[in-house]
């Protein structure tokens, strides 16, 4: 069930360079939501629409979520000078989920800034629901005070690779080529991808062509997150365009029609 | 209806989609989007932006059709067993005309909206709602298809609403819906591009309001004894008011339901508050209301 909620900002946690994560107190979503899930956000200040973010956690015993923030616009400069303690109005949860293979043992997370969020709370997920799973974390930043969320992912990851663009930290260049690069050595059964749209797209081409599932977590302007306004769309085959908050946000990348215009 | 709370087109789905948030049967009427003759896949990516108090939005009327509506939403949206006021849209006079005998098989619609922001296929691409002719033509069409209410929606975007209001009742309308969007545009300066894909789009949202309002007023103070469901904006219970002052005889909630899937009876409690407080007892004594300064 979706609800409109009030939130209590009660931790704000500085992960890397302008990226944040924070902690609300909210009970009615904190018991329903799932990993892949997401929560429409009041930012105040002068902005009209609610935010769409990905749950980065749910915890139903203490009523907390958590989702993680980087500050581009006004909507999230707005939000970042929210105090802690001051309430936000949220609707949640929203959206369909990832969902796990069945057999697959090895699972790559592929995250791209803010994307890294959703990935935590699938990867906490699995460590406590299907604890025979191996998880491999690649993270992609800029550089390396903006990579973002790699230890809370080594909390339940195997390994976590990071690369950033100029070099300064992990491997030099996208979190994708240094994805192909492990593949040539390594295994994986399936592929968890979320971030930009073009990290996503190029991480459905690896596993395309190696046939590996791949799920990506889509992204777009989005007015209600609910499936009333129709305006964040993507071409899914054989459906033409599908809603993203109501079909997805999670889709197999297999399923999407990639194109210029989804970036 | 049962009520003056009603929803603008397009921003309500089938009413399922705010299950979980209110008890949709106490809406005075759905008017839902509707349909066109055929299916229409609506526009690529991106089809909206935040604007200051609003957003832009470029949708491109997708929909599954009528036979798809009446299979899918029709269904739905009559669950809730509120009057059902259905969109129609379509790019010639014909077509509107079909699709309203089509509807008029199915049972428990109560009435049409007659959306008139389509480009006529006939004559150039002009929009319908543009030209008092065109206004009448689709009208006529669909009075002579249906004897079930029917409310033409007019854009704002036209040098004299009065006139083309004037041509929908002469024509047959019922009522009329007032505004539609307001044709608005932003441009992403990094990338120099416009953020929509069809490059413009309709504005809504509270940033509209003021004109909205205006052109209810300036429609009501033409006395052509027809009424009015005034929409541009609303969000809360004193935005509604002064619709019903400036002579609106009903409200629909649009955008603000993205925003606040509870707006629609966050404004009808409101009404009905300020109605105890102000003792007033008829909502008709407040319609058309207000004390407009003599010119």
């Amino acid at each position: 069930m979706k609800h409109l909620a009030q939130g209590i900002i009660t931790r704000r946690t500085e992960l890397s360079e302008s990226y944040f994560l924070l902690e609300l107190e909210c009970q009615e979503i904190a018991r329903e939501a799932l990993p892949g899930q997401f929560i429409m956000l009041e930012c105040k200040g002068e902005t009209f629409l609610k935010r769409p973010m990905g749950l980065s956690s749910a915890d139903p015993e203490k009523g907390v979520i958590s989702f993680i923030y980087h500050v581009t616009g006004k909507g999230t400069r707005s939000l970042h000078s929210q105090l802690i303690g001051e309430t936000i109005e949220v609707i949640g949860p929203l959206g369909n989920s990832f969902w796990k293979e069945k057999n697959a043992r090895t699972i790559g997370l592929v995250a791209g800034g803010t994307g890294i969020g959703p990935l935590l709370m699938f990867g906490n997920w699995a460590l406590k629901n299907s604890p025979e799973t191996e998880i491999i974390g690649f993270i992609g930043a800029k550089n390396a005070k903006m990579i973002c969320g790699e230890k809370e992912m080594k909390r339940f990851a195997k390994e976590v690779y990071c690369a950033t663009n100029d070099g300064s930290f992990g491997y030099k260049g996208f979190v994708t080529d240094l994805l192909t690069e492990f593949l040539s050595k390594n295994s994986l059964e399936s592929i968890i991808a979320c971030g930009p749209t073009q990290m996503m797209k190029k991480t459905a081409e690896i596993a395309s062509e190696r046939n590996l599932q791949c799920q990506v977590s889509l992204e777009e302007h989005m007015a209600c997150g609910f499936g009333a306004c129709i305006g964040c769309i993507a071409e899914i085959k054989g459906q033409g365009y599908s809603m993203i908050c109501a079909k997805g946000p999670v889709f197999d990348a297999s399923e999407v029609v990639w194109k210029e215009s989804n970036l | 209806m049962k009520n003056p709370v009603t929803t603008a087109a397009g921003t309500f789905g089938d009413g399922s989609q705010f299950g979980d948030f209110i008890d949709v049967s106490r809406i005075g009427a759905i008017i839902a989007k509707g349909a066109s003759l055929e299916p229409w896949k609506g526009n690529p990516p991106h089809r909206l932006v935040e604007t200051p108090s609003g957003m832009l939005n470029s949708i491109g009327l997708q929909n599954d059709g009528v036979e798809g509506f009446i299979r899918e939403k029709l269904p739905r949206l009559l669950k809730h067993r509120v009057p059902i006021i259905v969109g129609v849209f379509d790019k010639t006079p014909e077509n509107y005309a079909r699709i309203v005998k089509r509807l008029n098989r199915e049972k428990g619609i109560s009435g049409f909206e007659i959306n008139l922001s389509c480009p006529n296929l006939e004559k150039g691409g002009k929009t319908f709602c543009d030209y008092p002719e065109l206004v009448k033509e689709v009208v006529s069409a669909i009075r002579k298809a249906t004897d079930l209410p029917i409310i033409a929606k007019l854009s704002p975007n036209v040098t004299d609403i009065v006139a083309i209001a004037k041509s929908a009742r002469d024509a047959g309308a019922d009522a009329l819906s007032l505004i539609n969007t307001l044709v608005g545009m932003r441009i992403n300066i990094k990338t120099r591009e416009p953020y929509l894909a069809k490059n413009t789009g309709g504005l809504s949202g509270p940033a509209i309001r003021p004109v909205a309002l205006a052109k209810v007023f300036l429609v009501s103070e033409a006395r052509l004894e027809i009424p009015i469901i005034g929409m541009g904006g609303i969000q809360t219970a004193e935005d509604a008011i002064e619709f019903l002052l400036a002579g609106a005889s009903a409200v629909a909630i649009g955008t603000a339901n993205f925003v606040n899937p509870r707006a629609t009876l966050d404004v009808l409690e409101g009404i009905e508050q300020y109605m105890r407080e102000n003792s007033v007892n008829d909502i008709n004594d407040l319609i058309g209301a207000v004390r407009a300064h003599s010119q």
